[in-house]
């Protein structure tokens, strides 16, 4: 009998011991989790991480250049190659992309059957936009970039949206970017869907890709300075400042997400569509990473 | 060694030489069919994963065309190319989601 109750005892004792235990875990697991899940929506300061993350870039290229001044960084490869960037200031003597510009400000110029204009969307282009792209939406949650801006103008007004890459479409970008120059970029993330945007950015910054296993970031920090083939590599600090860009391989100006499809081209990874969710992603990434900068579109490259 | 044991060991070589069988491909069409559809079906989910390589798509249109032309081995071994690099890719997507934070500054 004493052992019956004795046995009853011990097995009273580890039920619950175990049910203790089970609600101990319970409770750490609920506490955990209520800690996981708002530190991933309402603790986290965007901005303070993001702004992090920029300090750390723009070291890294501060101190692998220390003869090039940080304002410098917007002129792409010639701020690093002395030989590349005589070339290029000749070059700038008769701007190869001024046609572009002075096409882009008749097209900018002329109105909508409704009446209304680019301007009507564009407020405070004579001061310049350029700086504010790309910039997160809140209410459609997507990355904006001036090209998408400027075809939801066209169709906030009942016209047709340009074709990405097409001659007016980077006229009108290049005008504004030419009006905007000299402001400095100061994109700022504050909240969680721009951040998970900004996030997207920078995973396919770093991730490798293609058939030949490259990242932006091999080419672009990794081995930034040196040479692939006869060209030297820029670094991917200021990538987006000077965009539009007339490339002499293009004989025209382009977007970066040409840029982006050409780079991806090149490690034989299949590209993009232009204005494409993922390049949108990376631009708003990159021209993150480049604060501070002024703005100097449109450029020249080789 | 003895003229006739000569004769006989050359003899031996000879026959065997003949009588071995000759190198023919084994691989039938519908092999290299399930091979290009595998290698297509793996092209499509790196294309999902956004990871495709431009040079998938050449080699399974290469494998088609050689198959077409009746080229059994040429096709088989583009096909067999193509499925190691959709393959591949799929590695390489799956990998850059867990490390691609590793190189990040």
């Amino acid at each position: 009998m004493r052992s019956k109750a004795k046995a009853l005892t011990i097995s009273l004792a580890i039920i619950s011991s175990i049910s203790l235990q089970s609600v101990l875990a319970n409770e750490t697991w609920k506490k955990q989790n209520s800690h996981s899940r708002v530190a991933k929506t309402d603790n986290l300061n965007y901005s303070q991480i993001v702004n992090e993350d920029v300090t750390r870039f723009q070291n890294f290229f501060v101190k692998k250049f220390p003869n090039v001044e940080f304002e410098e960084f917007n002129n792409g490869v010639y701020a690093i190659d002395s030989e590349s960037r005589e070339q290029w200031i000749e070059m700038e003597d008769f701007p190869p992309y001024e046609l572009a510009v002075d096409e882009g400000k008749i097209l900018f110029e002329q109105k909508f059957d409704n009446g209304k204009s680019y301007a009507d969307c564009f407020p405070d282009f004579k001061k310049g936009v350029r700086q504010n792209y790309p910039r997160f939406d809140q209410k459609t949650n997507q990355v904006v970039t001036l090209e998408l801006a400027i075809n939801q103008c066209r169709e906030a007004n009942n016209t047709a949206p340009l074709a990405y890459e097409s001659e007016e479409i980077t006229s009108i970008s290049g005008y504004l970017a030419f009006l905007s120059r000299g402001n400095k970029f100061n994109l700022q993330v504050n909240s969680i869907n721009a951040y998970n945007a900004y996030l997207a950015g920078k995973r396919f910054y770093y991730s490798k890709r293609g058939q030949l296993n490259f990242a932006c970031s091999d080419c672009h920090i990794k081995i930034t300075g040196t040479k692939l083939r006869a060209d030297t590599v820029s670094p991917g600090l200021g990538h987006p400042t000077g965009m539009p860009v007339y490339r002499s391989k293009w004989g025209e100006l382009g977007s970066i997400g040409r840029r982006y499809q050409e780079c991806n081209k090149n490690v034989r990874a299949v590209p993009f569509d232009l204005q494409s969710e993922v390049y949108r992603n990376l631009e708003y990434f990159q021209t993150i990473m480049s604060n501070g900068l002024e703005v100097n579109g449109p450029s020249s490259r080789k | 060694m003895k003229p006739i044991q000569t004769l006989t060991f050359f003899a031996l070589v000879f026959l065997a030489l003949v009588l071995a069988p000759s190198k023919s491909y084994s691989e039938n069409s519908s092999d290299i069919i399930k091979t290009i559809s595998q290698a297509e079906n793996l092209r499509l989910e790196a294309s999902k994963l956004g990871f495709e390589w431009t040079t998938t798509r050449i080699l399974l249109a290469d494998a088609q065309k050689a198959l077409k032309a009746g080229n059994k081995e040429k096709a088989n071994q583009l096909a067999k190319r193509a499925f190691n690099e959709a393959e591949s890719a799929i590695k390489q997507a799956k990998f850059a989601q867990q490390h691609w934070n590793k190189s990040a500054l």
